[in-house]
């Protein structure tokens, strides 16, 4: 029970900051979530601990807001994507006329 | 160029998922035959360990306890594991689940065996975590390690959360689990290398087998390890330069139309001369996900510094390194983090150096001493069986870096030049004139050397960029050319791998829990630390006993020693008479000097640390116990096999000790501390725009940064000055 608890603590930020990279691949989404709710609960302990003012509820609550706010600015900025630039070109062979000799 | 844009369909780097069509039938036997071999290593493995005994073991440890037939366990985990790597194509579930258990097998069997969990040290996490968990503030005073309080504000702040009180489970699997997590930001770097799946794989599978150091346990050092994981995954992945480069053959000279040849030139080449970067190219992301990720590295840094008093040096180091090999884009990034290390030792770690402002900068530079003291140093007066296992442990160091050396040559003859793996390899060293850490940062050195070192270890076996061919044009003869064409041409490589990974096995069950004979923490010794807190209100004046003088050689006591109440306990050193175990004398005059609250507190584990590494007798114990029960002025508090507490039976009324109050994080001010902590966020602040900024300048661009370069610079002077200030005034 407490192993499902502390999953949906850390499930919570995650998924909310995995809402802010809809531009990433699968992968390095749920890598990069799971690093940013680790920091989250890292960072709001520590936060609690440094103003004076440790309480876990409070801290939970800090948490939960912080989730919903980025799961909001995630929301509010998922317009229709447009599809990702193209790899910029190598530009020593633009500007190089006789580059077309070379490639093969 | 054209080699790097490529991408071979066989290349089977993880982030696709297109192989090779498989090959029906014959494929499959093969993958169940290697199931079936995994899933019998890991029960030989696991079954036979209900039998062990552990009273039986010696100073060698745990291995000298373990069951054949579990080693035969652990020789064929690795036996299936090296098999699915000699397969055509990759399996990922099957390889995956392998690295599953073996992690758990390997990091996990002391655990599963023990009573409680492993090693005195975890225990002193304990007692920070529950200081927290009870007073809701730290206590600068108590111990340096609450000066960088956030690892254990995490865990108290967790496991309140969620209501879990007993902290033991944690203490007892946090290392294969902080070595599964360990896995995971390394599989991010791994993706951007241009390597075989079978040479990362290997390298994954290296990282769990190679990590012996035992730094894995719940601590600070643990997750701040992890924090720098990450913040080097997300670095490679998506702050690389948009078209790296190394040096390329020039167009005349190319290839056969070289004319300067011969042994200095093939020599010059293999450092200096053209290469491809061992790199793939960066993965797209969009600008806004890019400034999202700048955002998570500068958290990530604010973590790992509250948290670590080293990592963040090595995060710093990292990322300027890879600034340095044009391998990441952010080249403020080094700077942020630097300002921001600096800024928490000068404001937040006052109570550590202003005491000893001396001690720190002796340490500085005193490259040779720390070697000494962290490697040969620490032999000295050990047992046979201790020595032995140290050596092995030295050795293994030096196997793992003369292979990743190897490896790293290899690849360069190959003409790849893996810049961001030698980066990640050299960093660590830079911490060796840095500080002293108590003669072991030659440990954390390998420690953060390892995801480097394990993948060019297996660029040593797997070097090629992609897999070669599986035909050959048959006008060209190969050497030995049986082997290296045809569906089994990986074999050898494998096989090689196999003996490699076998040896390392086997040397990662003997050295890993090499010193189990002390590690390990007996139910009773946390009931001695509880009947000494329990008998009275106030402070308890510990007592110990010690065979060589703990302040020459930084010793504490090999026990559980304040895993709760840490501020009501105090430790007192006696130093042991080595002639006569029946001489308490020292033992009374010390309990005398803590006045009424004094204790003798002595463990199994405790008189075996001292037998195996300070030279005392075998029996010093027993004979000391003995002595101690007959005195008349001595009274037996508690008295078992595993642990014994005495006191004095008439214990003096003075002097009596104070039990300190919370003195919260110790930020001291000085004239120019205000301004200091004005300038400090305006000025990371400033610095991270600069760095968002660049995200969206296009190349070559980089002079429309400089407005915000000149608003830094006078704020990082600023900065600066008040750092310098308060390191002078405050003392």
């Amino acid at each position: 029970m407490t192993a499902l608890l502390a999953l949906l603590l850390f499930a919570v930020p995650a998924l909310a900051c995995a809402s802010l990279l809809p531009g990433l691949d699968p992968v390095g989404r749920l890598v990069v979530s799971t690093s940013a709710a680790i920091v989250i609960v890292a960072g709001t302990a520590q936060i609690m601990l440094m103003l004076g003012a440790w309480s876990p509820g409070a801290g939970l609550i800090a948490v939960l807001t912080l989730s919903a706010a980025l799961a909001t600015a995630g929301r509010a900025r998922r317009h229709p994507h447009p599809p990702a630039p193209p790899p910029p070109r190598n530009e020593a062979e633009d500007n190089d006329e006789d580059a077309w000799l070379y490639q093969d | 160029m054209t080699v790097r844009e490529a991408r071979d369909p066989a290349e089977g780097a993880p982030r696709d998922g297109t192989a090779v069509p498989p090959a029906p039938g014959a494929g499959r036997t093969a993958l169940i035959a290697v199931a079936a071999l995994a899933a019998l290593g890991a029960g030989l493995f696991w079954i036979p360990l209900r039998g062990v005994d552990l009273e039986a073991m010696d100073g060698y440890g745990l291995i000298s306890v373990l069951p054949a037939a579990t080693l035969a366990g652990a020789a064929l985990l690795v036996a299936a594991f090296m098999a699915t790597l000699a397969l055509p194509r990759p399996h990922r579930p099957l390889l995956a689940a392998q690295l599953l258990v073996l992690t758990v097998s390997l990091h996990g069997v002391a655990q599963a065996l023990e009573p409680n969990a492993r090693f005195p040290t975890v225990w002193q996490t304990a007692g920070f975590i529950e200081y927290i968990s009870r007073t809701h503030t730290v206590s600068w005073d108590l111990d340096a390690r609450f000066s960088t309080p956030g690892f254990f504000a995490f865990i108290a702040f967790v496991m309140n959360a969620v209501g879990q009180h007993d902290i033991e489970p944690l203490l007892r699997w946090a290392p294969p689990v902080t070595n599964l997590l360990y896995l995971v930001p390394y599989a991010l770097i791994l993706r951007t290398l241009r390597a075989t799946w079978r040479a990362k794989w290997f390298a994954a599978w290296l990282f769990v087998a190679a990590n012996w150091v035992g730094q894995d346990y719940l601590s600070p050092q643990a997750f701040a390890y992890l924090l720098y994981l990450f913040f080097v995954a997300i670095l490679v992945n998506w702050f690389r330069h948009h078209h790296e480069t190394a040096r390329r053959a020039g167009r005349r000279r190319a290839g056969g139309t070289a004319e300067r040849r011969g042994r200095v030139r093939r020599v010059y080449d293999l450092a200096f001369g053209p290469k491809d970067p061992g790199e793939l190219p960066p993965p797209q992301a969009p600008v806004r996900e890019r400034s999202v990720l700048l955002v998570l590295l500068f958290v990530l840094l604010l973590v790992g510094t509250a948290a670590h008093q080293l990592t963040p040096f090595l995060m710093t180091a990292a990322c300027a390194g890879l600034v340095l090999v044009r391998r990441c884009g952010l080249r403020g990034m080094p700077f942020i983090a630097g300002i921001v290390y600096a800024a928490w030792v000068s404001f937040m770690t006052v109570g550590y150096w202003s005491s000893r402002k001396g001690e720190i900068f002796g340490g500085l530079g005193k490259v040779f001493t720390n070697v000494r003291q962290s490697t040969g140093g620490r032999i000295s007066q050990t047992s046979a069986q201790t020595a032995d296992v140290q050596q092995l442990r030295i050795m293994i160091a030096a196997v793992v870096v003369g292979l990743a050396a190897a490896g790293l040559l290899r690849r360069r003859a190959r003409g790849i030049d893996d810049r961001v793996a030698l980066v990640l390899m050299l960093v660590p060293f830079s911490s060796f004139g840095l500080q002293n850490y108590g003669g072991e940062i030659a440990l954390r050195i390998y420690f953060f050397m390892l995801p480097a070192a394990c993948l060019l270890i297996a660029y040593l076996f797997f070097p090629a960029p992609f897999d070669a061919p599986r035909v050959r044009d048959p006008r060209v003869r190969l050497r030995l050319g049986r082997l290296r064409a045809g569906s089994r041409r990986h074999w050898p490589a494998v096989a090689a791998a196999s003996v490699f990974a076998l040896a390392l096995t086997g040397g990662f069950l003997a050295v890993r829990y090499g010193n189990e004979r002390y590690e390990q923490v007996r139910k009773d010794d946390v009931r001695a630390f509880d009947v000494m807190l329990d008998a009275r209100e106030g402070p308890v004046g510990v007592v110990w006993l010690s065979a060589e003088n703990p302040d020459l050689v930084g010793g504490t006591p090999v026990m559980p020693w304040s895993y709760r109440d840490w501020e009501r306990l105090s430790y007192a050193p006696v130093i042991a008479n080595r002639g006569d175990p029946a001489d308490i004398s020292p033992i009374v005059q010390g309990l005398k000097d803590q006045g009424p609250s004094g204790y003798f507190v002595t463990t199994r584990s405790h008189e075996d640390f001292q037998v195996l590494t300070a030279g005392l007798p075998a029996d010093y114990g027993d004979r000391m116990r003995r002595a101690l029960a007959s005195s008349p002025e001595i009274q037996t508090v508690l008295s078992t096999r595993d642990a014994a507490v005495y006191r004095l039976r008439n214990p003096p009324p003075a002097p009596v000790a104070e039990v300190p109050r919370p003195a919260g994080l110790g930020m001291r001010g000085s004239p120019w501390t205000p301004a200091g902590l004005v300038y400090l966020p305006v000025l990371l602040g400033v610095l991270l725009a600069r760095e968002l900024r660049r995200l969206r300048l296009p190349p070559g661009e980089t002079r429309r940064l400089r407005p915000l370069t000149v608003l830094a610079a006078p704020l990082l002077v600023s900065v600066v000055a008040v750092i310098v200030e308060r390191f002078v005034v405050i003392s």
